[in-house]
């Protein structure tokens, strides 16, 4: 669906070097540390910026080549921008509805009004969690291919995060639906995303499979001793700690198979981003 | 039509009415005002002039929390925000000066004496160009530096063409009637092609040119 071939994109502080594939039918992830690359690289795959090296293909066409017709196919929202807040929602209904085949007016006011949003207010009365409401309602509402959503979540409470996520999860059950999504609550990553990427000063440093991230990844808490006895084979980061070290590894199992006396916890995406986005 | 431009359309309709009140009652006052000294028709070039900067202030609104990268993300390519910029543009000056034109009509044959039906017609022919110039001028520089920048590129470009033509008059001494009349003696009709075709050839370069900083232009 989506493929960032060796992108590139300087700027005169900060270098995004990027390679990346969502597949059909998959929802993937993409996190990072604030200002890791996580909105260039969603503004390089919307075509917002120009890239210095590199492809990006969606549906299979350079996004150079992108007609309205493919357009109508990607809803989007991102962090730092939204619908003119000095009109209502009702004042988008027709502007989106002529501009969608697939867009039902009776159905979005309705799903607004369902979601606490007045669609009779202006949007500038919102709140920040209420835009963020609206923004991926109006991606959801024209039965697009592909969602590009960045940090779709922030700002909403946990009760709106949690109908946010419940219907995302219910729009990718479709197969034909791809998602690619940031977020910095990896808890919301991990109940939704099939794979996640995680970027840190603008290059990807990890892509896994979610399931074998929680599965098989894990942290060793080990004192010096141990660490000194320890086969490093499998062990992706360390990071010294007062009390010895902590160690990323992908084979828990095989740890916890050989060393039984040694504290193994399980995998997050938390603890996966801390340990590979630090200097070890 | 594109779905994308009309679509675009209708949000500058929609945004143009929360001001609507405020910028009728401007209107009326300081057209009356004016009207009072330089003659009816002079509201019709007035109104021209006043709404083709109306396309200035959707800049403006498309500008506030970068609302128009949010558009971009819509199936709106970078060349229908163009051609919708230029066709909001020409709609909204055309349409209000021929409505403004009609009404002194009716207004001078009910309450006063109504001039020769052309006269009201040439004050549309003639103010039209001039709001359609002021667009083929304004919209590069709104797309390229944004309307905060472009408003003081603006300024600065009547002032340094107004100082130009001071320099010029003090080293040339050709006074602008000595030049206005040497071009009338091309005829009337050479005149009226003349300027069609320069307006028309001025549009379509600034649409390029428009087009060429949309293309470069990152969100």
């Amino acid at each position: 669906m989506v493929k960032l071939n060796n992108v590139v994109k300087q700027y005169d502080n900060f270098r995004l070097e990027c390679s990346m594939e969502i597949p059909t039918g998959q929802v993937t992830g993409l996190i990072g540390r604030n200002g890791a690359g996580k909105s260039t690289a969603f503004k390089a795959i919307l075509g917002l910026i120009h890239t210095d090296g590199g492809t990006i293909e969606i549906f299979g066409k350079d996004i150079a080549q992108l007609t309205q017709a493919d357009k109508e196919q990607i809803g989007a929202v991102l962090s730092d921008s939204g619908f003119c807040s000095y009109l209502t929602i009702r004042d988008f209904l027709p502007v989106l509805d002529t501009m969608y085949k697939d867009f039902s007016r009776e159905k979005f006011a309705a799903d607004c009004e369902r979601m606490g949003l007045s669609i009779k207010k202006k949007i500038k009365e919102f709140s920040t969690g209420m835009k963020r409401k609206l923004q991926i309602l109006a991606a959801l509402s024209h039965n697009a291919r592909l969602l590009i959503l960045d940090e779709p979540t922030a700002g909403l409470d946990v009760v709106a995060r949690d109908e946010i996520l419940g219907l995302l999860r219910e729009y990718a059950e479709n197969g034909d639906r791809s998602i690619v999504i940031s977020s910095h609550i990896s808890s919301d990553l991990e109940g939704i995303c099939d794979d996640v990427y995680m970027i840190d000063n603008g290059k990807i440093v990890l892509h896994e499979d979610t399931d074998v991230l929680l599965n098989e990844y894990g942290l060793l808490k080990v004192t010096k001793e141990q660490f000194d006895k320890l086969d490093r084979t499998y062990l992706l980061k360390t990071r010294e700690e007062r009390f010895g070290y902590s160690c990323l590894t992908k084979q828990r199992q095989f740890y916890q198979d050989n060393y039984p006396s040694v504290v193994i916890e399980r995998g997050s995406i938390d603890e996966v981003i801390t340990m590979m986005t630090q200097n070890s | 039509m594109r779905r994308a431009i009309k679509g675009l359309l209708i949000k500058e309709f929609k945004l143009m009415k929360i001001n609507l009140r405020f910028f009728i009652i401007i209107m009326i006052v300081w057209g009356a005002l004016m009207a009072s000294q330089f003659g009816g028709t002079f509201i019709v070039g007035y109104t021209a002039m006043l709404f083709s900067f109306l396309t200035v202030t959707t800049f403006s609104y498309d500008e506030f929390e970068n609302g128009v990268v949010y558009l971009f993300t819509l199936p709106v390519l970078r060349k229908d925000y163009i051609r919708e910029k230029y066709l909001f543009g020409f709609l909204i000056s055309t349409l209000p000066t021929i409505l403004a034109s009609m009404m002194l009509w009716i207004a001078d044959s009910v309450w006063g004496e109504a001039e020769h039906p052309g006269v009201y017609l040439l004050s549309v022919v003639v103010s039209l160009p001039i709001a359609y110039l002021i667009l083929a001028l304004e919209i590069p520089l709104l797309v390229r530096f944004g309307s905060e920048k472009s408003r003081l590129i603006s300024v600065s470009m009547l002032g340094c063409t107004s100082i130009g033509y001071g320099i010029l008059y003090e080293l040339t001494g050709v006074e602008s009637t000595e030049a206005v009349s040497s071009i009338a003696a091309l005829g009337t009709g050479v005149l009226i092609l003349l300027a069609v075709a320069a307006l028309v050839v001025l549009v379509m370069m600034s649409y390029k040119i428009s087009c060429r900083f949309m293309e470069k232009k990152e969100f």
